[in-house]
């Protein structure tokens, strides 16, 4: 099984300003448009087919419906030197729906279905009519095994690569600059967990990532850039900020 | 050009929502990106000589922690959906704009304050300089009423840029009218001219303040109405006399 960094989630307060930000501070363009229901995310694609998504909720009277206490809003809500800007997700990618259900299999879960023709709304979406159709895993249809802490990456089957938001063209600005590729990526935790998770002997042998020790979860990307220094990219992650975890009852699920 | 409409402003809960149902409905296409503080908005343009329609909504939820009037009252004009919450009129000049500020018996909000935070952005890098009046902390839009603009860069007025594709698409010719709440006679006192109706292309419905519905003529298609509560039907402007 070939398993690899498909792309990861930058949860902002405001997406428009943190993406402004993060062009500043890596050069890097970004593009706009995508949703899903209340979540709207620009993306900033950085070379070989990965994408940061600067991710958040746009729909205010949304947000008051939705049950509290909210795990990503009370993350996003700390203060930090990034406007609250946290680290929610470390998405890898596989190539087949055949090699996703058997992550599914081995995790306990299953595959979200790709409902993408018939339901369009349940998906991101662009301007332009595009829904995406992609298939992740595990999804725990019942309480999440206890096994596995908040922050482990879920797995992602993208059926049409051109199409991938990291594909896509940015938005012309000043001084940008061309994204090269990640060349590493610093997790919390340990390695046994994340290879456990991963069903690979060592992860670091699979993907290029490094441990911190800290609370799971993503905490630093490194990317290459064309005539320039590597630059890295370090927000918290969102464990970190989360004082008592077992108040958040809710099943976490990837989004199908 | 005269005193003339230069935006509508349809506040919504869900501007990724709003603007995609309103493409589907119309065929009018729409760009992304533009945004300030804690709102932003999608720009819907809408022909020569330059007038847009810019659904505009929160997008930070964080900023509900700190409610003031003016938050509120967009929250609660969006509760039940999408509604007309701003006409916003047009000049040529800031000695124009100088003169409708003194006609309000206000001041212009400057288009050159150096805080980027003040103006709205775009994801090109883009700061938009804008005047308006009347100033103040409560908005003449809560009233019902419109504002005046002047924008010293028309080559990047925000009707003029590129929209994404979409299934369908029309291309606008403009503004056919425009229907309004109220009587001529209160918009022709609001603004100190006459016949603001012929002038500005607007028809008076008697219902409460603000605007009703906008025409858009469409190329080799059938004129586009879009049709919208105003603001002022979910929250009377009577809760903001002073």
């Amino acid at each position: 099984m070939a398993i690899s960094i498909n792309h990861f989630s930058l949860g902002a307060r405001n997406i428009y300003e943190s993406a402004d930000r993060l062009n500043k501070e890596t050069g890097f363009g970004f593009w706009t448009g995508e949703w899903v229901q209340t979540t709207a995310c620009h993306m900033f694609p950085l070379g070989k087919d990965v994408f940061i998504e600067v991710e958040g909720t746009i729909d205010a009277h949304a947000y008051l419906a939705m049950p509290k206490p909210n795990y990503t809003y009370d993350a996003l809500d700390v203060d930090n030197e990034y406007n609250g800007d946290h680290w929610t997700g470390l998405m890898l990618g596989v190539e087949s729906l055949e090699e996703l259900e058997a992550v599914a299999k081995r995790l306990g879960g299953d595959v979200s279905p790709d409902d993408s023709k018939v339901n369009p709304y349940s998906h991101f979406r662009r301007p332009d009519g595009y829904t995406m159709g992609y298939q992740s895993a595990p999804r725990f249809t019942g309480p999440r095994p206890e096994k596995w802490p908040r922050g482990l990456p879920s797995f992602y089957y993208y059926p049409d690569v051109p199409g991938r938001s990291s594909n896509q063209p940015v938005i012309a600005r000043p001084h940008l600059v061309t994204a090269t590729g990640v060349k590493w990526i610093e997790f919390g935790g340990t390695e046994a967990l994340l290879s456990e998770w991963m069903g690979v002997p060592k992860a670091s042998d699979v993907i290029p990532v490094k441990f911190n020790g800290k609370e799971v979860g993503l905490w630093a990307v490194c990317v290459g850039r064309d005539g320039m220094d590597d630059v890295v990219i370090r927000r918290p992650t969102a464990a970190a900020s989360i004082k008592d975890p077992s108040i958040y009852k809710d099943v976490p699920r990837p989004r199908s | 050009m005269p005193l003339h409409i230069d935006h509508i402003s349809l506040a919504s809960p869900n501007i990724f929502r709003s603007a995609d149902a309103l493409c589907k409905e119309t065929g009018l296409g729409y760009w992304t990106g533009e945004w300030i503080r804690d709102t932003a908005v999608h720009i819907v343009p809408l022909g020569p000589p330059g007038n847009f329609i810019e659904i505009s909504g929160f997008i930070d939820v964080h900023t509900l922690k700190t409610m003031d009037e003016h938050k509120q009252w967009i929250m609660d004009i969006t509760a039940s959906g999408d509604h007309f919450n701003g006409l916003c009129l047009g000049v040529d000049s800031m000695e124009e704009l100088q003169q409708f500020a003194k006609h309000f018996n206000s001041t212009v909000n400057v288009p050159d304050n150096p805080d980027p935070a003040t103006h709205f952005q775009r994801a090109n890098g883009y700061i938009l300089p804008m005047a308006s009046t009347p100033s103040g902390k409560r908005s003449v839009w809560m009233k019902g009423l419109p504002n005046v603009y002047f924008y010293p860069d028309r080559t990047h007025h925000s009707s003029g840029q590129p929209v994404h594709p979409c299934e369908g698409m029309v291309r606008p010719t403009g503004i056919k009218w425009v229907e309004c709440g109220g009587t001529e006679e209160d918009l022709a006192k609001w603004l100190g001219i006459p016949n603001p109706g012929e002038l500005l292309k607007i028809k008076f419905n008697g219902k409460s303040p603000g605007v009703w519905a906008v025409c858009v003529g469409a190329e080799e298609h059938e004129d586009v109405v879009i049709r919208r509560p105003a603001a002022s039907e979910a929250v009377p402007v009577s809760k903001y006399a002073d």
